[in-house]
């Protein structure tokens, strides 16, 4: 494409600029000197093209501020001959517009479709060519054209792969290096491992001291505990054996003062004073012998005082029992008499009241049939055969009232006579009234004779119906029949009556009309009867008790021989019987005296037997402990007297000792099991045994807290788990390691492959085609360019015609051939980046000012092979610059 | 019927992989829990033996309260007519400087402790129930493959191989070393019944056949997750095999993956959208929270990358998370966290990035950069062979056209 025509209403310094119309084709020419706008218009071209970047008014560097908007439109020819023109405004927003024949598209703020194939970047760095580019081949302008503006493509996003395969390596050798030199991770971890291993064998040696201490340890701690067992042992002996040696002498001279008595069985039996004993013994003989005697004169004298018993008193005495009932039963006999006569009086005023009350019911004296007769008459039967009588008779009475009524009944029914006047009376007056017309009348006249007509109908029925009632004879024959029946009746109930009052003299007209008053005497005398009765029969229940009890009262006195059986003789049996008990009761007194004086003679008849016996004893063990001599024996006693209260003493002095028989037990225990003779030499060698103990045990102790001391140290040391998690750890970190580092340098071997074949795709294209202008630019004198990669990354080589070593690239290589070479491969690689679309033109700002005429003229032959296919922008101030470039491409310049 | 247990790979005495010694010392109880739950599960389902796979010990150290809790349980086993088939492993061969061979184990365990192959009647009721094939290690670096020298079943009697092995075609075998190894097809001639495996960690059912590896008893570090325990297998008399895995530790290890947090922009939404994420795992493995290690493996893009490169902020979200969920260890690992960039925006065009990741995607198809890759001297020494280095470097490489394009691509301006 090439840029035809170019309007700027606003754009940096340029305001209301004439427009410029028909640019040249292949070399437009810019002419000015600084600050006259050249850059300005190579961004206004970039701007055509691309876009405002920035898009924003306020930011945009060449937005004036006269105007505060950009403003411009330019005309340009495709390589197919098409012409497209745009406008670009740049106010508060971004606005394009592409005309392309009839269509006009709105770009808004986008690249023209035709640029797409180039990058904005791309174009700024390629498409334009300051004279400063040119100065470096190598480092960075190499390095651009290999990564930036080459392999990525002109994605700003990706990095430079030169970067990151240095960072990759970089990364990667910190993790790991083959060589082994300098620091990295992996060796790192080896030596922490390596660290981690040595200390795993320190710990397990540890381990080793660990237990081996503590099995010494469990040593010492049995020896201490052993050797303090011992310690106490000797120590608790020697405590004992100090307290137990006072004991020891006091059992001693008790054993030898137990051995120094003589016969001490004799001794032991006699009392502790034999001779006083002795005397003391005489004499209660002799009291004793007195008392005896005393007694036996009491028993003397009582013995004369008891009387003697006779039979007859034996028996009376005997039946004591029976005498003392009778007596107490002497009131009760008594009692029953006067009961019985009691009950007679009663009797006796009974009989007079029922002779008093028959004589007034009867009129006559009673006598016992007539009372028999009473007593056996039922009351209730004669109250129920009377109103027998009585109903019957009723019955009969009705009867008859009723038979005379209807056999004398008369009927004189007369219909009243009035009825039948007001009946005609009342039909006359209607009539009358009917005739004068006269309603009144008439009506009374109705009234009249309705109620005439009406009384004599109801009359007239009336009286039919009584004679009817008269004429029925069949009533009047049952009512004599019944009266026949009823008479009958009477007279059976009458004879009923009779009959119960049989052997009673009531008259007949009593019984029939019997009365209250009758019946009232009547129920009294049965009442009476039926007392007297009782009476009776209770006085000779009573009669029976009394015989009875006289009867045996008679038969006890007879056994007693006693003929005269009234209560008297009872008494005056029981004043004998007193007499016998109280005689009886001295004589009891008497013998229990007599008993007691027995026993108390027999007792003391005893005691005087053993108080001889004791005097005996005495006197043989004095005569035995003397060897038959009594007072020898005196002084042998007193000898043993001695000894004993010796021995007394030491008992005492013992008896302060508490639990004294423990005490005993653990001395013979000492003795017999320890092997223990209390003497002072054994308890100083225990003593000295002990100091060495404890010497023994503060040594042990002593090792003890070193042992303990060392264990503690060791314990507070890393233990083998720790290490061996750790160890876990860094080679779980270590394998990690190694992946991290073998991806990174299989990830850097495959970018590095990738750019390889990248470049071996590309590069080719551009290096013969860079070749080609190389060749042109330098006048044949080199042929080719090469690449080569080298430890140092990538070196360009380049080769003489005729020479068929290559050159590698160098700093020592002359500026201007460098230049060359630069220019070259720029050229090739826009040819390459434009190859199939628009061929996008080319500035050069200033670049050619230090090339000889040489390689300027040189240089120039290449630039017009190009302008071929791509119009060439050329910015300078230097006159003879422009007037060159005007010569040789036959041109005009632009003045700024 | 042949009814038994299989554990494998106890590793009593182990260490685990914490810096907090409270949490080893809690992993170290759940063991020993685990190993008296593999008792308590032998006498309640009335098995007649248990078979150990190998390592039941870590090293050839061995404490006194180790050697006391191991008879006591093993005699309980006695006490309930139980026998213990125990062929020892890499980590506690037959060697008589692993003290665990001098201990007077009760009558009811029977060991293979040396390469001599054995063949052992399991009677029940005074009938064979089964058979018992095994071989054990001698030495800690046993490498020939013993399983060939195994006689092959010649008898209608169910027979039960047990050796502590890897097989090479097993998943997880990566972090093990190649000690007594052997292929599937070798231990499928034999015709056996079922084979009792130890040596590897995971448990797994290898080629589909009745062979089996029951994992190790307690996971010890990150990388060892998920249920722990054993099988309960019955044997019926017809041959037929029933495997039944149970659970026997309560500590669990397990790693959980959270992505997508390119639109958090603070702590209170990363926290909380973590806690969602950690609730809803919890409630889908129906976790008991405060018996589980978690680690957290955050991945992708993230506005708070920068925030998450310093330790102090990943430990104070550690810490308010575990306090909030009650867990018993947490660890948040952010290392693989990438700025928040637009990937396809950078991927788009002809450039070095978007060509490395292409190399990337398709390195298994460029064999030329494949040996480019395979003459990097890499740090990794462990790797024996061609093969085992290829296969490392491709691993490496998968996931790694992130961390191209988080190297290439710089900040967003």
């Amino acid at each position: 494409m090439r840029l035809i025509e170019l309007n700027i209403n606003s754009f940096g310094r340029f305001i209301n600029e004439t427009p410029m119309v028909g640019l040249p084709n292949s070399f437009v020419l810019f002419y000015g000197k600084n600050e006259s706008g050249k850059t300005t218009l190579f961004h206004l071209i970039k701007s055509l093209l691309y876009g405002f970047t920035p898009a924003n008014r306020d930011q945009h560097p060449y937005n004036p501020w006269e105007v505060d908007k950009i403003d411009f439109s330019g005309r340009l020819r495709l390589d197919n001959g098409e012409e497209i023109e745009i406008t670009r405004k740049l106010l508060s927003t971004p606005r394009g517009q592409l005309l392309q024949g009839n269509n006009a598209i709105d770009l808004r703020n986008k690249p023209l479709p035709y640029v797409n194939h180039i990058s904005t970047e791309i174009y700024e760095k390629i498409y334009s060519l300051r004279v400063e580019d040119l100065v470096q081949l190598q480092g960075k302008g190499w390095d651009e054209i290999q990564d930036k503006l080459l392999a990525n493509y002109g994605s700003h996003l990706i990095r430079n792969t030169r970067e990151v395969l240095k960072e990759l390596q970089e990364e990667a050798n910190s993790v790991y290096r083959e060589s082994g030199r300098g620091g990295f991770l992996i060796k790192k971890l080896e030596g922490e491992i390596k660290s981690l291993k040595k200390e795993r064998l320190e710990a397990i040696k540890r381990q080793q001291d660990i237990r081996e201490n503590q099995q010494r340890l469990e040593v010492i701690n049995n020896l201490i505990e052993e050797k303090s067992l011992e310690r106490i042992k000797l120590k608790q002996l020697t405590a004992k054996v100090k307290k137990l040696i006072p004991l020891k002498g006091l059992l001693k001279d008790l054993e030898a003062t137990s051995n120094s008595f003589i016969n001490k069985d004799i001794y032991d039996d006699l009392p502790k004073n034999p001779l006083e004993k002795r005397d003391e013994l005489n004499e209660l003989v002799n009291q004793l012998n007195d008392f005896i005697e005393d007694k036996q004169r009491m028993i003397n004298l009582k013995s004369n005082k008891v009387s003697d018993v006779t039979d007859y008193e034996k028996q009376i005495l005997h039946s004591k029992d029976e005498i003392n009932e009778y007596v107490k039963n002497a009131g009760r006999i008594q009692y029953m008499r006067d009961s019985v006569e009691k009950l007679k009086t009663e009797i006796n005023i009974i009989n007079e009241r029922i002779k008093y009350e028959g004589k007034k019911l009867l009129n006559e004296e009673v006598n016992n049939e007539i009372l028999a007769s009473i007593e056996g008459l039922s009351l209730s039967q004669t109250k129920i055969a009377y109103e027998d009588y009585r109903k019957v008779k009723a019955d009969i009475d009705d009867a008859t009232k009723s038979y005379e009524f209807l056999s004398n009944q008369s009927i004189n029914f007369k219909i009243p006579s009035f009825y039948v006047i007001s009946a005609i009376a009342g039909t006359i007056i209607a009539a009358v009234g009917y005739g004068l017309n006269a309603s009144i009348i008439t009506f009374l006249g109705v009234v009249i004779g309705v109620f005439g007509g009406g009384g004599y109908v109801t009359s007239k029925l009336l009286k039919n119906q009584l004679y009817k009632q008269k004429n029925d004879d069949a009533q009047i024959k049952a009512l004599q029949k019944k009266l026949e029946e009823a008479t009958i009746k009477l007279a059976n109930a009458k004879e009923a009556l009779f009959s119960l009052f049989r052997g009673i003299p009531l008259p007949e007209v009593v019984i029939l009309n019997i009365d209250e008053m009758v019946l009232s005497g009547i129920i009294k005398i049965k009442d009476d009867i039926y007392q007297l009765n009782e009476k009776q029969k209770l006085l000779k229940e009573k009669e029976g008790s009394l015989n009875k009890e006289v009867e045996g009262l008679q038969n006890f006195l007879n056994t007693l021989e006693i003929t005269d059986t009234n209560e008297n003789s009872l008494y005056s049996l029981k004043e004998q019987l007193d007499g016998v008990q109280k005689k009886l009761l001295v004589n009891d007194g008497l013998i229990e005296e007599l008993e007691a004086l027995k026993e108390e003679e027999s007792s003391l008849n005893k005691k005087l037997q053993e108080v001889l016996k004791l005097l005996a004893d005495i006197e043989e063990k004095l005569k035995i402990l003397g060897n038959g001599d009594i007072e020898k024996g005196v002084e042998i006693f007193q000898l043993n007297n001695k000894l004993e209260l010796k021995l007394r003493l030491i008992e005492e002095k013992l008896m302060e000792w508490s639990n004294i028989e423990e005490q005993k037990k653990e001395l013979n225990q000492l003795e017999n099991n320890e092997g223990w003779i209390f003497q002072d030499l054994q308890l100083e060698k225990t003593e000295l045994v002990m100091e060495e103990l404890e010497e023994k045990l503060q040594e042990l102790r002593d090792e003890k807290k070193e042992k303990q001391l060392a264990i503690d140290n060791l314990l507070n040391s890393i233990t083998i788990d720790d290490i061996e998690s750790q160890l876990l750890m860094i080679q779980s970190d270590y394998e990690m390691a190694c992946i991290k580092r073998d991806k990174l340098a299989l990830l850097t071997e495959i970018i590095k492959k990738a750019e390889e074949e990248f470049r071996e795709e590309n590069q080719p294209d551009v290096l013969k085609n860079a070749s080609h202008y190389f060749n042109i630019i330098t006048n044949g004198r080199y042929s080719n360019i090469y690449v080569e990669e080298t430890d140092e990354g990538t070196c360009i080589m380049v080769k003489k015609a005729g020479v068929l070593a290559a050159q590698q690239v160098t700093e020592s290589f002359s500026k201007g051939t460098l230049n060359q070479l630069y220019l070259s491969l720029r050229l090739s690689l826009m040819d390459h980046l434009d190859k199939g679309f628009e061929k996008l033109p080319v500035c050069f700002d200033e670049l050619f000012i230090n090339w000889d005429k040489e390689r300027l003229e040189n240089n120039f032959k290449l630039l017009k092979e190009i302008s071929h296919n791509r119009q060439i922008f050329f910015f300078t101030c230097h006159n003879w610059l422009a007037e060159q470039i005007e010569n040789t491409f036959n041109t005009t310049r632009i003045s700024l | 019927m042949f009814k038994f247990i299989h554990i494998a790979d106890v590793h009593l005495d182990t260490h685990f992989y914490s810096r907090d010694p409270e949490l080893r010392n809690k992993l170290r109880d759940s063991l020993r829990e685990a190993f008296n739950r593999v008792i308590d599960t032998c006498i309640d389902e009335k098995v007649q033996g248990l078979l150990i796979a190998g390592d039941l010990f870590d090293n050839d150290k061995l404490s006194f309260q180790t050697e006391v809790f191991l008879i006591n349980a093993f005699t309980r086993l006695k006490e309930n007519n139980i026998k213990v088939y125990y062929a020892t492993g890499n980590h506690d061969p037959g060697d008589k400087n692993y003290r665990a061979n001098l201990i007077n184990w009760p009558d009811n365990v029977h060991l293979f402790n040396d390469d001599s192959v054995q063949e052992l009647e399991v009677k029940h009721n005074h009938q064979i129930v089964a058979k018992i094939v095994s071989v054990g290690h001698k030495s800690k670096k046993e490498a020939r493959n013993l399983i060939k020298d195994l006689p092959a079943k010649n008898t209608e009697i169910p027979v039960v191989g047990l050796a502590h092995a890897m097989v090479t075609t097993a998943s997880g075998v990566d972090g093990h070393d190649s000690y007594l190894p052997c292929t599937a097809e070798d231990l499928i001639s034999k015709h056996y019944n079922y084979w009792a495996l130890g040596h590897i960690h995971q448990a797994q059912q290898v080629a589909n056949e009745s062979i089996y590896y029951c994992g190790n008893l307690q996971g010890r570090n990150p990388k060892e997750t998920g249920e722990k325990g054993g099988y309960i297998v019955t044997i019926d008399d017809y041959g037929n095999v029933e495997v039944k895995f149970r659970r026997f530790s309560n500590i669990q290890w397990n790693t959980l993956e959270i992505s997508e947090m390119e639109s958090i922009k603070n702590y209170q939404e990363l926290k909380d959208y973590i806690i969602v994420k950690i609730e809803a795992f919890l409630n889908s493995k129906e976790f008991d929270a405060n018996q589980l290690i978690l680690r957290l493996q955050l991945e992708g893009r993230c506005f708070l990358k920068k925030s998450m490169e310093i330790d102090e902020d990943i430990k104070q979200l550690e810490e308010d998370i575990k306090l909030h969920l009650n867990l018993l260890s947490l660890e948040i690992k952010a290392n693989n966290l990438l700025p928040l960039v637009n990937s396809r925006e950078c991927l788009e065009g002809n450039h070095v990035l978007s060509r490395t990741v292409d190399l990337i995607l398709n390195i298994k198809d460029n064999q030329e950069l494949i040996d480019k890759l395979l003459e990097i001297k890499l740090c990794n020494k462990k790797l024996d062979g061609k093969n085992a280095r290829l296969k490392y470097i491709l691993e490496l490489v998968e996931g790694l056209e992130e961390e191209a394009l988080n190297r290439m691509v710089g900040e967003e301006k």
